[in-house]
């Protein structure tokens, strides 16, 4: 049969072919690109030590630690460290602890659960430090800690973590740690008597809307209960809300309400913000704020925002701090630490890789504060921690500590008053103590019990 | 580039034709991933509260609010998953995601334990919310609120690509359509020439070029069967 070349012709210009590779090339083109599903990759690489398996050397005592260095809460996780880091370099410069150096190794969590979580899995298993130490924030801990309870059989410990939260106060996380700080719990119940003293019950809460806010919330709420009280208002914010943002929403929440007192349970940004918000707004009720808030931080912002309107935001604020004013030397320690904070202040500071991983500029740069409550609260976790680690002989073995520290029973760090660990009661809490602190002449000093008075309702 | 008329007609059919299973299938993938999503989305929340609930327990008994605030907070970091609460006995919210505060509208209506509410909350939008008691209701429950704006959203997202392509689709095949009847057509439109062209003694219309009328006669179809019929007409004519 001859072949017809038309026919022929026309089977070289197949359309179903054409439709074919054209449906081919659509699917090519409309498939999603491999790149958008792509996991962004993480640096997993540290510093791989060659240690021994107790978080040292013959020459070093290395401690993890992982707070915020960058982002918003950034002042508490500095001011900490630079706290710590002036009681340690007179004590590395002489030698250490039975020749062991004390090393703090910083990590930047950005006041983040996850990478708090990932921070601390680096340091167990990368820098295998020997125990956890000034961790910054409730939310961070909250997260970290069921870490220690999975690998307790490496008996890891947080050391004097800078939050004032039940959950490693309480079972089943309580084993796991130790601190040094009164709880939110009894700061807020410490405010709420001296308000209801001052007959200032209507009492409204102001919290960050998460675990750390939670807890002052909570311990508010106990506190009035044991009055036959209930919160009378409370309002919230996200957590790394910074103090240009509006807080006109949660203003008016407590316009509402009309508390005589309001409780913060904030940082320092958000809480400087309110403040600044409710007094722009003829909100007068006195404002108390919790010790996590970074009393100076909040002070400077609302000082700046004072200048730049002509008004004071600073009159009827009160903090509740856990450690005694750095500016009454009457407390030996607070002597101490403000030599301390005096002799090298240049040194005190975090490496700059981790406190501007993207460059240091004038606008991001940290100006560090001369003395602050969180740094006076680091350098007494330094101290007391030297302490433990003296007890411990010339090899510490994290195995060792927890006992170390229950063994040390009463001891006196300077705060004219004893605090204590073990005990009949199994004490893993140090201090109980609560100090109230107003801002006059623009600092915060000591607020008197008999000044509660002049804040008294009429 | 032109087609016969005759298939011209062929051509609008099928063009309405696809339009059909365009307008058809978008219809069908709108019902079908609206449903998909929605139950889904009930499926995950009723699973988070079931779950906060049951497991829960102890942090409620122990009052230990912040590890129970930090359970939920990571609930609402779940696309469409628009807020969490939880209720203690007493009826007092004990842990909350709302920012700057608990809404009027929940705060006066969150007692009863229905299990599934649908609420629209002034200046958040609407939600569904799922319910979970905790030891059947004797501890309080736990309730979580889904966007319903988040799955119109996706719903949206999704009808929006598929339309896309759709229309990717319908743009090549009117173009690849077209190229095939053009291809069709061809063969017609020379017969009709050469017709024209042998029936009026040369006087209308132009010949198909020799190659072209060589192929169209050389044809084993009808249309090849007929133009060799035109040549023998006109050449008994001659």
């Amino acid at each position: 049969m001859p072949v017809d070349t038309m026919t022929d012709n026309n089977s070289r210009r197949n359309p179903w072919r054409t439709l074919g590779a054209v449906s081919i090339a659509l699917c090519l083109l409309l498939r999603p690109s491999p790149s958008t599903h792509a996991a962004a990759a993480q640096d997993t690489v540290g510093d791989a030590h060659d240690a021994d398996p107790q978080g040292g050397s013959p020459s070093e005592i290395r401690l993890g630690m992982s707070a915020d260095f960058t982002a918003g809460s950034r002042g508490l996780g500095i001011e900490l460290f630079r706290g710590a880091t002036a009681y340690l370099l007179p004590v590395n410069a002489a030698g250490g602890v039975d020749g062991r150096r004390i090393v703090i190794k910083p990590y930047d969590d950005q006041y983040d659960p996850d990478l708090a979580i990932r921070n601390t899995i680096e340091l167990m298993d990368q820098d295998n430090v020997f125990a956890l130490f000034g961790y910054v924030g409730t939310p961070t801990m909250n997260r970290t800690l069921p870490l220690l309870r999975m690998h307790q059989d490496r008996d890891f410990l947080l050391l004097f973590p800078f939050t004032g939260a039940d959950t490693n106060r309480i079972p089943p996380y309580d084993r796991f740690s130790f601190n040094l700080r009164a709880s939110y719990e009894q700061e807020t119940s410490g405010l709420v008597e001296h308000f209801i003293r001052i007959h200032r019950s209507r009492i409204a809460v102001y919290y960050q809307d998460d675990a750390y806010g939670r807890a002052g919330w909570a311990g508010v709420r106990n506190a009035l209960a044991k009055h036959g009280l209930d919160i009378s208002g409370e309002a919230t914010y996200r957590r790394g809300t910074p103090f240009d943002h509006s807080y006109d929403g949660q203003v008016a929440i407590m316009q509402r309400v009309a508390p005589n007192a309001v409780i913060c349970a904030a940082s320092y940004a958000a809480a400087a913000g309110f403040v600044r918000d409710m007094r722009n707004r003829g909100v007068k009720c006195p404002i108390a704020t919790i010790s996590f808030v970074g009393s100076e931080a909040m002070l400077g912002l609302l000082s700046a925002a004072g200048k730049s309107s002509n008004k004071d935001y600073t009159s009827r604020l009160v903090s509740s701090e856990v450690v005694p004013s750095y500016y009454d030397d009457s407390f030996p320690v607070v002597r101490e630490f403000r030599e301390a904070m005096d002799r090298r202040p240049q040194d005190l500071m975090p490496p700059d890789a981790l406190l501007y991983p993207d460059g240091k500029t004038p606008q991001r740069e940290y100006a560090p504060l001369r003395y602050s409550f969180i740094s006076l609260e680091g350098y007494l976790d330094a101290k007391l921690l030297v302490m433990i680690l003296r007890q411990m002989g010339h090899v510490p073995q994290r195995a060792g500590l927890a006992a170390a520290v229950m063994g040390l029973g009463d001891f006196d760090l300077g705060m004219r008053q004893t605090c204590s660990f073990g005990g009949s009661t199994g004490r893993r809490q140090a201090s109980d103590q609560i100090y109230y602190t107003v801002v006059k002449d623009g600092r915060f000093v000591s607020f008197r019990e008999s000044e509660w008075e002049a804040w008294a309702k009429p | 580039m032109r087609i016969a008329r005759f298939y011209q007609k062929t051509m609008f059919g099928m063009f309405a034709l696809m339009g059909l299973v365009v307008a058809s299938t978008s219809a069908l993938y709108l019902y079908t991933v609206d449903r998909q999503l929605n139950n889904d989305l009930q499926k995950n929340s009723r699973a988070i509260a079931r779950s906060t609930a049951d497991s829960n327990i102890d942090l409620i008994v122990n009052r230990n609010y912040s590890a129970l605030q930090s359970i939920i907070d990571q609930y609402v970091e779940i696309p469409g998953i628009s807020y969490v609460f939880v209720v203690d006995a007493h009826g007092v919210i004990i842990a909350h995601t709302f920012v700057p505060g608990v809404p009027d509208v929940i705060a006066t209506d969150y007692r009863d334990q229905r299990p599934v509410y649908n609420r629209a909350i002034p200046g958040m939008g609407r939600f569904t919310e799922v319910t979970a008691g905790m030891l059947a209701g004797e501890a309080g429950s736990v309730h979580v609120g889904v966007d319903r704006g988040y799955v119109a959203l996706q719903v949206q997202m999704a009808i929006g690509k598929q339309v896309y392509l759709l229309t990717i689709v319908f743009i090549v095949s009117i173009l690849v359509s077209y190229g095939l009847m053009y291809q069709v057509s061809r063969p017609l439109l020379n017969l009709k020439n050469y017709a024209w062209h042998a029936f009026s003694d040369g006087d209308r219309g132009e010949p198909p070029p020799a190659v072209e009328l060589a192929r169209l006669l050389a044809r084993t179809d009808e249309v090849g069967e007929l133009g060799r019929i035109i040549r023998s007409a006109t050449c008994r004519e001659l």
